[in-house]
């Protein structure tokens, strides 16, 4: 095998740098940030389907993160906890811009596939999130979370229930109907598809 | 022949854009926030750039929300069509919380604590609404073939399309009430007993029948301990009435001081973004965006200045004044925290109790759950 190897320096680990962080050191705190950055504004960003609010729910999570750092309690865990801070922080807001935009007050731009996902994403993968991000904004928040976690993140089942604090039962619950959903709307999509080519 | 793309997992697709300005200017506002919390001194590794504020999406989400909730759901009652007239002569009066009324055309009277109204008409071309005492607020949905009155002792008040106050207050002179308009958007006519024209009000505008005293603040209802010193509010306005049927300066609206609190927290000044939203929910506690108001305060006390106290006290009033509202949850979280922080065992408790019966299934349960244990 041929490559170039980088040796890195020993570096701390999250176990040490929460340590350090619960007593204060902002550098620790700089360094758990910088490490988990890219993860909490991927997850936010795919359980938002858009980038406008990226920065509000990873600030908030890891606000909430760093001042309640004496909770962990597994520390090396801290990635894991922070995933889930990010999830809770994403539902919450999701349901407030469902509730403003079905009253009215605010419109929300449906998900585009092609604004998220990147250009040279294999086809089948496109197709896939297409139908995910498609039907997304019509689920209830928390379906849509256990879709997204489980069809885009691909966690497994007790994966996502420790995220979202639910039980496995309502994780199982809500993934299934959120399943019949993209399965309906695939079917629609397919049924349109050959309507289209009868046509022609 | 083209190369396959090696097979990847769609979260490895569907990722953000994220270049350092980027998570610089994250990283400046966490450490802020953090910052201002912990009393920590910052670090030694601190980034000298100008800090970054949070944005403050929430703002313009909660008053939206605040604003519709309070419509919704701080007890509504539906007027019917007008058809059915029944409601003709509905008296309202309302004692320590506030109530709103949501009209068929989409009109709204936010009715303040301690106000009495009767519904003299509700009908498609006319709806009148006799304001008996206290303080209405109307949203009025522009309609050319339908007139809106309020009266107000003597006064009538006729709108179309527009947001406005009319209180009355106790006899100042004789047996007639004192009346005051306040003009958030839009225009409205004042007129007298004789219906003659007194006034042509417009935005941010206002009118009073008497000379009067500026009425004391509301105190807000009280669910959390006596709350901290807390900030002091802004300068209230000179008293806005010099004298019978003449026009005098505004005094900041709700909106007006919302839009100030908003301003001075996007600017990096939280104090003066709290005094703000503290005169807000203390002048206009009926205001749609009170309860909004007393959440945002709550949330700079907690995390800006570090006075849980405090942001016990106003997430208190934010619950109060928004008991069924999108940031009820977040807020009931809020106060857990701010009670254990405030070193408030006996309250931390209640609260957390309260909050796990209503919310088992919150996202916020577990770190809630964790709180204000016993050592």
């Amino acid at each position: 095998m041929t490559g170039t190897v980088v040796r890195l320096e020993a570096q701390l680990t999250d176990s040490e740098l929460v340590l350090r962080a619960r007593s204060g050191d902002m550098g620790a705190k700089e360094m758990l940030f910088r490490r988990h950055v890219a993860m909490a504004s991927g997850l936010a960003f795919r359980l938002l389907g858009r980038d406008a609010d990226i920065e509000d729910v990873v600030q908030d999570s890891f606000v909430v993160a760093f001042t309640s750092l004496d909770k962990l309690e597994r520390l090396q865990a801290f990635a894991s906890w922070l995933a889930s801070i990010v999830t809770g922080t994403a539902i919450s807001l999701i349901r407030r811009r469902r509730l403003l935009s079905r009253l009215g007050f605010v419109r929300v731009d449906p998900v585009l596939v092609e604004n998220i996902v990147s250009a040279d994403a294999p086809a089948d993968v496109t197709a896939e999130l297409r139908a995910v991000y498609r039907i997304v904004d019509r689920l209830p928040a928390e379906e849509r979370v256990v879709l997204v976690l489980r069809r885009v993140e691909q966690l497994a089942l007790d994966e996502i229930a420790e995220q979202t604090g639910w039980s496995l039962a309502t994780v199982k619950r809500k993934l299934a109907r959120a399943d019949e959903r993209l399965a309906e709307a695939v079917s629609e999509e397919d049924a349109r598809a050959r309507a289209v080519e009868e046509d022609r | 022949m083209k190369a396959v793309p090696p097979k990847r997992a769609p979260a490895h697709i569907v990722e953000p854009r994220l270049d350092e300005a980027r998570i610089e200017q994250m990283w400046e506002s966490i450490a802020n926030a953090v910052d201002a919390q912990s009393s920590q001194p910052a670090h030694s590794s601190r980034s000298s750039h100008s800090p970054a504020p949070v944005r403050s999406w929430s703002v313009g989400v909660y008053a939206l929300v605040a604003a519709v909730a309070l419509l919704v759901v701080f007890g509504v009652v539906f007027l019917r069509r007008p058809a059915a007239n029944p409601i003709a002569g509905l008296i309202v009066e309302t004692h320590e919380a506030g109530q709103s009324i949501a009209l068929p055309d989409g009109s709204a009277l936010a009715i303040a604590p301690r106000t009495r109204l009767r519904v003299v008409a509700a009908g498609a071309d006319d709806v009148r609404v006799r304001l008996e005492h206290g303080t209405i607020t109307c949203d009025v949905v522009p309609a050319r073939a339908r007139r809106f009155v309020v009266e107000a002792g003597a006064t009538e008040v006729e709108v179309k399309g527009t947001r406005f106050d009319v209180e009355v207050g106790d006899a100042v002179t004789g047996t007639s009430p004192s009346v005051a308009v306040r003009v958030e958007r839009g225009a409205v006519e004042v007129r007298d007993g004789e219906r003659a024209s007194v006034a042509n009000l417009k935005s941010g505008e206002s009118w009073a029948s008497h000379v009067v005293a500026p009425a004391p603040l509301r105190e807000p209802p009280s669910a959390a301990p006596p709350p901290a010193p807390e900030p002091a509010p802004p300068p209230e306005p000179a008293p806005a009435i010099s004298g019978t049927n003449r026009r005098s300066a505004p005094s900041p609206s709700a909106r007006e001081l919302f839009e100030q609190a908003d301003a001075a927290q996007l600017d990096g000044h939280p104090a003066e973004a709290a005094a703000s939203f503290d005169a807000l929910r203390r002048k206009y506690p009926s205001d749609a965006r009170a309860g909004l108001a007393s959440y945002q305060l709550a949330r700079i006390r907690l995390r800006k200045l570090g006075d849980p106290r405090g942001a016990a006290e106003a997430f208190s009033f934010a619950l109060a004044h928004d008991p069924s509202g999108a940031f009820r949850e977040d807020a009931a979280a809020g106060l857990v925290e701010a009670l254990e922080r405030a070193g408030d065992g006996p309250g931390c408790r209640r609260a957390k109790t309260d909050f796990l019966a209503r919310h088992p299934s919150s996202p916020l349960a577990a770190s809630v759950g964790a709180r204000c244990n016993d050592p």
